[in-house]
């Protein structure tokens, strides 16, 4: 493992990688500070550009991106309570207290150094296991995979805001665009409506695009938010010695607890931090201080959304099964340099294998030297109104989509998802499961298929092999036990926050697939 | 929200409806119709539970600016109808001109230059530096 690392560093402190890690983290900061222009977005609109960088430049960069967002979000969620990532929400409710009671300056301080230990020992994690896991990977068959895939799908469901039914009925939607085109097997037209520009299927980056950036810019139009910034407390960016005494524990707890979730795939950063902030609370002498303006409610999720960010890319890498919406993203980057993820990727392009987690090392620690004394300045980029910014987005994106494939209809199709996505965020339905089923989709159906090729059409082949057989009994507890504790409650809504507690559990139930076997 | 639930029920009838005719066949030797098939009716038990179960989860209400939505969206399709018949540079000025002016309500001088700057910047990026080839531009000749 060692000689790989070091060979992956050969590759990531190559003059072209550094700089593109340097930018990439830098534009993932930015648009972390940004809110409304998410990493998702971010990344696709990059996607373009990737096709003419050498694959483990353009992943390095598109990685910045990622880890570099989770680590921006915090900046805005504690200055102005705006969470600029999903998973930075937590870190608003106290990092703002904080900020409103002139302690501004520590939180972003112990944010910082938080994020920055729990990135590096997930990454440690993803070093020494990734290999470990890869090689499990190889010896699964289409049922496990196509039950994985599944799983994911239903994690994915699970841990998100919104109720289980409305996010399964957004994975069908999902999976039913994804099989829009040429039947994988048989090679025939489905669903296309004899369209000739949907035969090779409704590509990922315009409805990406679309149900994020253009359905966010179009959301954020009508409400048009007022920011109240905190000015004070700005000057004194670190820490007290009680800081660091009372942040400490967290930091390491979150680090673990991310990096753990961060390797199933489904739940993503937003889940770890949550799942943090509500293990700290439980510990906490006084719980009532949480809410208030507690530092361990900042150091907590802070490390655990950096470290689940990190380890997030075990699967795909290993498995080739995307986690998250921004993973899907990458999964699409690495498919336009000709390479699939999966498990045969540590042998045959151990360059792009070692190189991005190489890279991820040095990106945390320019991460860390750039927002310890940057986070002032990187707050003037909010002055931006989005009125001017939105458009400019818009066009960026539609040009972005165009160049994919040269293809007049792939811009509206931008235009279609990202009025969809709009319409869906009226009534409630989230985006997220849409667009990882849209990605998991060709995996879930071609495994699906294959193990039904290996089994002359018996479907009991699902659950007589023990892999497959056990993960569906995971999936179908994950099902069931909401369901059931929600009832409890009195409400089949999901708006309750009883989310967090599902997550640890599902790990400690969910070995890795090869394991099983 | 009943219609949501009346809509994902629809579309997997729809969907169900399309899979029969691209033929199911049989778990050994599946037809193109049997994946959508299995979506359809997921969809429809899905929608029918929705149906059942959440009919009373509300709508975000529309406010007073909504309307301005349907016009972005306008203003957006009429953009790419112009960015295929005369290229990049006149449909994207033209377009940051509507956008900045009329939908955020900028001033006349942070329209202009924002426009020109945001225009020559991106033309700069996507066709000079990355030579994506555009649809014929009116104004640079290039594509």
């Amino acid at each position: 493992v060692l000689d790989s690392l070091l060979s992956g560093f050969e590759v990531a402190l190559s003059p072209t990688n550094l700089i593109y890690v340097l930018f990439g983290v830098t534009l993932g900061l930015v648009v972390g500070i940004l809110p409304g222009l998410g990493a998702g977005a971010t990344i696709a609109l990059l996607l373009p550009f990737t096709f003419g960088l050498e694959p483990e430049t353009g992943i390095i960069m598109l990685a910045g991106v990622y880890y570099g967002s989770m680590y921006g979000g915090r900046i805005t969620a504690i200055l102005m309570r705006l969470p600029g990532e999903a998973s930075a929400m937590l870190t608003a409710i106290d990092g703002y207290e904080l900020a409103k009671q002139g302690r501004a300056g520590p939180a972003l301080g112990i944010s910082a150094f938080a994020s920055f230990i729990g990135g590096t020992l997930a990454i440690l994690g993803l070093t020494f296991f990734a290999p470990t896991f890869a090689s499990y990977a190889l010896k699964v068959g289409p049922a496990e995979y196509a039950a994985v895939a599944l799983l994911a799908l239903v994690l994915a469901c699970t841990i998100g805001s919104g109720s289980l039914l409305r996010s399964l009925a957004m994975v069908a939607v999902g999976l039913l665009l994804a099989s829009v085109g040429t039947d994988p097997v048989l090679g025939t037209q489905r669903l296309t409506g004899g369209n000739l520009e949907l035969f090779s299927g409704i590509g990922i980056v315009p409805v990406a695009i679309g149900l994020f950036g253009v359905a966010e810019i179009l959301h954020y139009m009508e409400n048009t938010h007022v920011a109240n910034v905190i000015k004070s407390g700005l000057r004194d960016i670190f820490p007290t010695r009680a800081d660091w005494k009372q942040s400490a524990m967290p930091i390491l707890r979150g680090s673990g607890l991310g990096f753990l979730i961060g390797v199933v795939p489904g739940p993503g950063a937003a889940a770890a931090a949550l799942t943090s902030y509500s293990v700290e609370k439980r510990r906490a002498k006084d719980p009532s201080r949480f809410g208030k303006g507690a530092m361990e409610a900042v150091a907590g999720p802070e490390s655990a959304d950096n470290a689940a960010s990190q380890s997030a890319f075990i699967p795909l890498l290993t498995l080739g099964i995307p986690g998250t919406v921004v993973l899907a993203l990458m999964f699409g980057a690495l498919q336009l340099q000709g390479i699939t993820p999966g498990p045969q990727m540590v042998d045959e392009y151990p360059d792009v294998f070692w190189g991005v987690i190489a890279s991820m090392y040095v990106g945390n620690i320019i991460l860390l030297l750039l927002s310890v004394p940057l986070s002032g300045v990187f707050i003037q980029v909010l002055r931006i109104p989005m009125g001017v910014l939105g458009p400019i987005a818009i066009v960026i994106s539609l040009y972005g989509a165009y160049s994919l494939r040269g293809s007049i209809f792939d811009m509206w199709l931008v235009i279609a998802a990202g009025a969809i996505g709009y319409v869906m965020r009226k009534v409630r339905l989230e985006p997220a499961p849409l667009l990882l089923a849209f990605v998991i989709g060709p995996i879930l159906e071609s495994n699906f298929r294959r193990a039904l090729l290996i089994s002359d059409g018996d479907l009991s082949i699902f659950v007589t092999r023990p892999g497959s057989a056990g993960i569906l009994v995971v999936l179908g507890l994950l099902l069931v036990v909401p369901l059931i504790s929600r009832r409890r409650k009195g409400g089949l809504l999901g708006l309750e926050e009883d989310v967090p507690v599902d997550a640890p559990e599902s790990i400690a139930e969910n070995p890795a697939p090869g394991e099983r076997r | 929200m009943v219609a949501t639930a009346l809509f994902i029920t629809l579309l997997g009838a729809a969907t169900l409806w399309a899979g029969d005719r691209l033929g199911v066949g049989a778990l050994v030797e599946p037809g193109a119709g049997m994946w959508p098939m299995i979506l359809g009716g997921a969809l429809v038990i899905l929608g029918l539970a929705m149906l059942a179960l959440e009919s009373n989860v509300p709508a975000e209400p529309l406010t007073d600016r909504s309307w301005l939505v349907l016009v972005a969206l306008a203003v957006v399709a009429a953009f790419v109808w112009l960015f295929a018949q005369v290229g990049p540079t006149v449909s994207t000025f033209l377009f940051m001109l509507v956008w900045l002016k009329l939908l955020s309500g900028n001033s006349w001088r942070v329209t202009v230059l924002v426009a020109l700057g945001s225009t020559a910047a991106l033309y700069a990026i996507f066709v000079l530096g990355l030579s994506i080839s555009f649809p014929d531009d009116l104004l640079t000749a290039t594509g």
